[in-house]
């Protein structure tokens, strides 16, 4: 049997020792979490799409136009729910947001005469956030359909249960 | 004195310690839950958006404007006028929600309104503009070039085609009001028109549901 030298010992337990911190440290850094992180839809993501849904569909601008004309044929009073055209703004928001969540909106417009802001009416009245957060997503447009009129629709969103 | 492998021993020992501690610090870092380092930045991505959103609907009610005037080209003043009143009104409104705003025309609005045949009919409206949106951490900045353009032109004899085309994203208008046809139309939802019983020389008026307005001759 061949007789090792002392520096060749040496040799092999630094070799040995560096390959036994290596394989630790790949074990240590590639094991899984195992308790995945709770996964939760981004409300604001959410809030965004929808409106981008309602933009593009032309809902939003036709449901403005009805808003409008109640706010100054019938007395300030808000546009009533089973209207034609706010039925498919409620459907498209319901539809965008998780199952969980809730919505109310707003909408706006700017009255140059009186240069401030005026709310016209708001979508889904009947909900109340009652005390979880909410996030709020705002579109702003300068008119729509030939009229130079600008208005703003405001989105709040929230969960209807902690998570 | 100390020995030889007394000396080995507190290498090891000290080796280990650091192995730990470097182990424990990396493995609390790939814990920790990401913050992110510019929470406002999604705020603003989506300020940017509307912002531009915005500017295109602009321009489609300028051109709605004026080509319901049925306007000659080249009155530039009118147009630069029309489109820096409503960057000014933009920018308030972003500058109340604290996003400090900078929004520049860049040389003049060109607006055209043309056909190279009696058969089809465009408008064109172009600008140049700076757009800088600003939070005090967060930048957002580019130099836009927006060409919204509507066409409306015969394909054959009877079929009629319409578009909206934003700086060559092709939008097909559907649900358009014709006027002028001796033939009746029928509206296929994809952007074309079928016209069928028409009479050559009529002038139809086409009014895209925002209200623009062009004007072709049937073949």
């Amino acid at each position: 049997m061949k007789k090792y030298t002392k520096s060749q010992l040496f040799l092999i337990e630094v070799i040995v020792s560096l390959s036994v911190l290596i394989i630790i440290v790949t074990a240590l850094f590639s094991t899984q979490n195992f308790t995945p992180p709770i996964s939760t839809t981004n409300l604001q993501e959410s809030g965004e799409n929808a409106i981008k849904l309602l933009v593009e569909s032309g809902e939003l601008f036709l449901y403005f136009e009805a808003a409008f004309n109640n706010y100054d044929l019938n007395n300030l009073t808000l546009l009533s729910e089973s209207d034609p055209s706010k039925i498919p703004v409620m459907n498209t928001i319901t539809s965008s947001i998780p199952s969980i969540a809730n919505y109310k909106a707003t909408a706006y417009r700017y009255n140059s005469t009186q240069l401030d802001w005026q709310q016209i009416d708001i979508v889904n009245y009947e909900s109340d956030s009652s005390g979880f957060d909410v996030v709020d997503v705002e579109y702003y447009a300068p008119g729509y359909n030939g009229i130079y009129q600008e208005i703003i629709f405001r989105l709040f969103l929230w969960y209807e249960v902690n998570i | 004195m100390i020995r030889r492998g007394q000396i080995f021993l507190i290498l090891t020992i000290l080796s280990i310690s650091f192995l730990v501690a470097i182990t424990g610090v990396l493995l609390e870092i790939r814990r920790a839950e990401y913050l992110d380092p510019v929470p406002e930045s999604d705020r603003l991505y989506y300020a940017w958006e509307n912002s531009i959103d915005s500017i295109e609907l602009m321009f489609d009610l300028i051109i709605s404007e004026n080509s319901q005037l049925n306007v000659a080209t080249d009155i530039t003043g009118l147009y630069n006028g029309r489109l820096n009143g409503y960057l000014t009104n933009l920018k308030n409104y972003l500058e109340e929600r604290a996003i400090s705003t900078q929004i520049n025309l860049i040389g003049n609005v060109e607006y055209y309104n043309q056909s190279s045949s009696p058969q089809n009919h465009n408008v064109t409206m172009f600008a140049e503009l700076f757009l800088s949106l600003s939070t005090p951490n967060f930048k957002l900045e580019q130099t836009l070039l927006l060409r919204v353009s509507y066409f409306v032109n015969f394909v054959g004899i009877n079929t009629l085609v319409a578009y909206k085309n934003v700086n060559d994203h092709i939008i097909f208008q559907d649900k358009a009001t014709i006027l002028g046809s001796s033939g009746t139309i029928v509206d296929q939802d994809n952007g074309s028109y079928i016209i069928t019983g028409g009479i050559t020389g009529d002038i139809l008026t086409f009014e895209t549901v925002n209200f623009i307005m062009l004007v072709v001759i049937n073949p």
